[in-house]
């Protein structure tokens, strides 16, 4: 067991947004964590990596976890007058890492001498997502990391997340796009409500995405005059 | 819609000062008395004062006139109440200047600053080009360069200065330039830093703390030591009030890192900064603000460290 979470919780003011959370990881697999917006997967990451505050307990034989981690955003923060090159190298050395052949590693083809300012969304989210591969992470957690990338680079994300596996890498994946999702992952975590709903394995994924459909069409209310 | 948009920037003005503590009224009228006061000092140390407001109203104005938020303003309003807006907004900025302009009866000048108010409002800034500006921080990445990047231009003209200043043999003008570089290398710890940049260190809140220094007293000493170099050389008698402006910026350099994790993860607060200036005019302050900066910074990092 690489990291486990015992009674999970995270309240916003009077607002939960986590309940009890239970779950437990293994080295070399992939998990994915599928719900709607608001319902509590971005919260949930970030209290892993200790981003956010959260009642509860973490457990990992890593030590302290957070050195072990590496996190991809939603949308990534740059600040502005940084080049992707000089970000990597905050990032490595941020983690004590001596790296500085970049170009070497640019798998994405990424303009390193620009400013990251000038990027295009998903060539920021490439970025991220190499940054956090030159740390060497034993587990990373990816928060919609194919979200506003194109086709070509989603093929290369899903080829690479599929060999961090195979080094025994731990990775956590949230995603709106279900089929890439199950194409992927070992185990897919329904999050509803701030609550673990469902736990499913490959041979019930379709039956999760049907679920999650009619979870969908019922709940709809509401409707914008057009 | 003119008067939507300007209560809403003056609603975003009085949560700013909320957030800071300080009410919004007595914010204004902090910020007017600071402004006379400052105002005064200047037109009474320099003969040249209404050209300096001139110029600081001019670099104000052509921030509002960035590319960036006029592209936002071209997308929500159409072309005529942009124009509006924009004119409006820097005859508001420039107010202030008019009115000190006025009374001290400056009218040239505010015939000159009410020009450049109204051809400001059709002109837009492409702020800075797209080419990369190296710097000397390569391998300390991050505030530093961005600060860099962002003055760039002004480390030139204080260079420029202290180039003078030995031309010309006026000591007093080298020295003010090196201090000048000092407030401007400090600048860079304005920029407020997302939790995430400060989660990722492998590090404690005293190594991280202890490492940010480090980097701080390094980029100072890299921008301010062939300055003082050149001072040392042309005013070798005047060597220990160099070292000693030296010193003490490196040690406001310092204590800079501390002011901004004294925050983190918001900004600067407004009375941070007050008490930070008063240590400026009374550095033996620092030594105590710097206590309490220490304390709140390791307190704030271990949120995120």
């Amino acid at each position: 067991m690489i990291l486990s979470v015992k009674n999970l919780s995270k309240k916003y003011g009077n607002k939960t947004v986590l309940k009890n959370i239970n779950l437990e990881f293994e080295a070399g697999k992939i998990y994915g964590i599928v719900g709607k917006n608001g319902a509590g997967k971005t919260t949930l990451f970030k209290s892993l990596t200790s981003l956010e505050s959260a009642n509860g307990k973490i457990d990992s034989p890593l030590g302290n976890l957070k050195n072990h981690i590496g996190l991809l955003e939603t949308n990534p923060l740059f600040l502005s007058r940084i080049t992707g090159w000089e970000y990597l190298k905050l990032l490595c050395v941020a983690r004590g890492i001596n790296e500085d052949n970049f170009d070497k590693q640019n798998i994405f083809d990424l303009p390193l001498n620009e400013y990251v300012e000038f990027y295009s969304t998903g060539m920021k989210k490439k970025l991220a997502f190499m940054a956090i591969l030159l740390q060497k992470n034993d587990i990373l957690i990816l928060d919609e990391p194919f979200n506003g990338v194109d086709i070509q680079s989603n093929i290369i994300l899903s080829s690479l997340i599929e060999q961090l596996k195979q080094k025994n890498k731990t990775i956590l994946i949230s995603s709106h796009i279900f089929s890439t999702l199950s194409n992927l992952c070992d185990q897919i975590l329904y999050l509803k409500n701030g609550q673990i709903v469902k736990s499913v394995l490959p041979q019930d994924y379709k039956t999760l995405e049907d679920e999650m459909k009619t979870d969908v069409l019922m709940n709809t209310s509401k409707e914008i005059m057009l | 819609m003119l008067s939507y948009y300007f209560s809403l920037q003056y609603r975003r003005l009085s949560r700013w000062l909320n957030a800071n503590g300080v009410p919004p009224f007595v914010g204004i009228f902090l910020a007017g008395f600071i402004f006379v006061f400052l105002s005064k000092l200047l037109f009474l140390k320099l003969t040249w004062a209404s050209e300096c407001f001139i110029l600081i109203a001019f670099s104000q104005l052509a921030k509002l006139s960035a590319q960036k938020r006029n592209n936002q303003l071209s997308l929500i309003f159409d072309n005529l109440t942009k124009k509006k807006i924009r004119l409006v907004e820097n005859l508001l900025l420039c107010l202030p200047y008019v009115i000190y302009l006025l009374y001290v009866g400056e009218f040239y000048a505010v015939g000159v600053l009410l020009l450049l108010a109204i051809i400001f409002s059709f002109i837009v800034f492409k702020t800075y080009v797209q080419n990369t500006i190296p710097t000397p921080f390569k391998k300390i990445p991050f505030e530093n360069i961005i600060g860099f990047r962002k003055n760039w231009w002004l480390y030139l003209l204080l260079y420029f200065i202290v180039f003078q200043s030995v031309r010309v043999d006026n000591f007093n003008l080298g020295l003010v330039a090196l201090g000048a570089i000092f407030l401007v290398q400090m600048s860079a710890y304005f920029t407020q830093e997302s939790q995430f940049l400060v989660w990722i260190y492998n590090k404690n809140p005293n190594q991280f703390l202890l490492s940010k220094v480090k980097d701080a007293i390094l980029s100072c000493l890299i921008l301010s030591l062939p300055v003082a170099l050149v001072l040392l050389l042309f005013n070798s008698q005047h060597f220990l009030i160099i070292l000693g402006v030296l010193f003490i910026g490196l040690i406001y350099s310092s204590s800079i890192v501390l002011a901004k994790y004294s925050a983190y993860p918001n900004e600067i607060s407004l009375p941070q900064a007050i008490l930070y200036a008063i240590s400026l005019v009374f550095p033996p302050l620092l030594l105590v603000i710097m206590c309490i900066f220490y304390s709140k910074s390791k307190k704030n990092l271990n949120l995120s460290l």
